[in-house]
């Protein structure tokens, strides 16, 4: 009969409690896997160059395909008055969450914009960017095209 | 406490406060009023218009074209303080995407000189409406019943022969 005291009967309580814990930890990280919270999804990052002369120009867009996780993947964020905008346009629709960050003037200004709607890989979509005004009119544009 | 305890506070707090804490810092809270309602208060005939359409863009909401900046229009005006002229009187700001965001089609057309509606295009950019404004007074939302033809070019070949013409289409 082994006692509370006996060395092995600590060593399997002991045991036991890891594999709880062990268990739980798995448990864990099946229901996160499961759930898509640990799944990437593809983003787009903007740079676009803005030089102001009395009236902003944008100068360039370049654009890059990211792999974001789900849990923080960008949605839609509140506008910006004035901002610098981003359009995804794809197959004659706006595909992209509304993505701004505040207009500052001259600059370079870095955006990551979400996708709302699944994207055939491969496929071509335009990327335009804009720099709307306090009354959210649009004072500067410029486009490039990037492949999904 | 016992181990079991402890360890279990140590996952959450290793695992899943990490979780939460991303997700909330994560700007996935913010969703824009998409209630056409907001709109028709101001704006009653253009959400009329698209209630009724049945064109391309039935399905599409007030939101997937326009972001507008934080109003309280959408209550009535007992209660969102515009008597007592706050700055949520203000009338708000809005992003507008342009008809050629998306049929850039078009855009690329109107680049012909030739292209019949380039003078009306040209024409309405002195004017103070936006170029949106030039395709919808066409192009609205309400069901018409037209026959478009376009014809882009005819060839033809045209033979005198002993004194009568001959015409014929290519």
């Amino acid at each position: 009969m082994m006692s509370k005291n006996d060395k092995f009967y600590r060593f399997f309580v002991v045991y036991n409690h890891f594999l709880k814990v062990l268990a739980i930890i798995l448990i864990i990280l099946v229901l996160l896997s499961t759930s898509g919270c640990m799944e990437s999804k593809k983003a787009i990052t903007i740079k676009a160059t803005i030089e102001e002369n009395e009236v902003p120009l944008i100068t360039s867009v370049e654009s890059k395909i990211e792999s974001i996780p789900a849990l923080k993947y960008p949605k839609d964020i509140q506008p910006n008055f004035p901002g610098v905008y981003v359009l995804i346009i794809s197959g004659n629709n706006r595909v992209n969450y509304w993505t701004s960050i505040p207009y500052t003037g001259s600059g370079i200004y870095e955006m990551t914009t979400g996708l709302r709607f699944d994207i055939n890989e491969g496929e071509t979509a335009r990327v335009i960017v804009t720099v709307n005004d306090e009354n959210g009119d649009r004072i500067a544009i410029n486009t490039s095209t990037i492949i999904i | 406490m016992n181990k079991f305890k402890l360890l279990t506070v140590i996952i959450f707090g290793i695992i899943v406060f990490p979780l939460v804490i991303s997700a909330l810092a994560s700007s996935s809270w913010y969703t824009p009023s998409d209630n056409p309602y907001d709109c028709s208060r101001c704006h009653e005939k253009i959400v009329e218009e698209f209630q009724s359409n049945t064109g391309a863009h039935n399905n599409f909401s007030c939101n997937d074209c326009h972001l507008k900046s934080d109003s309280s229009y959408a209550l009535t005006p007992i209660f969102n303080l515009t008597w007592l002229k706050l700055e949520v009187d203000e009338p708000h700001a809005a992003i507008s995407t342009k008809c050629v965001d998306c049929h850039s089609e078009a855009a690329k057309r109107l680049e012909n000189n030739s292209e019949a509606h380039l003078r009306f295009y040209n024409e309405s950019l002195n004017l103070p409406v936006s170029p949106s404004s030039t395709c919808i007074a066409c192009h609205t939302h309400a069901k018409v019943n037209v026959s478009w033809q376009q014809t882009n070019y005819i060839n033809f070949e045209i033979n005198v022969s002993e004194g009568i013409t001959n015409v014929k289409i290519i």
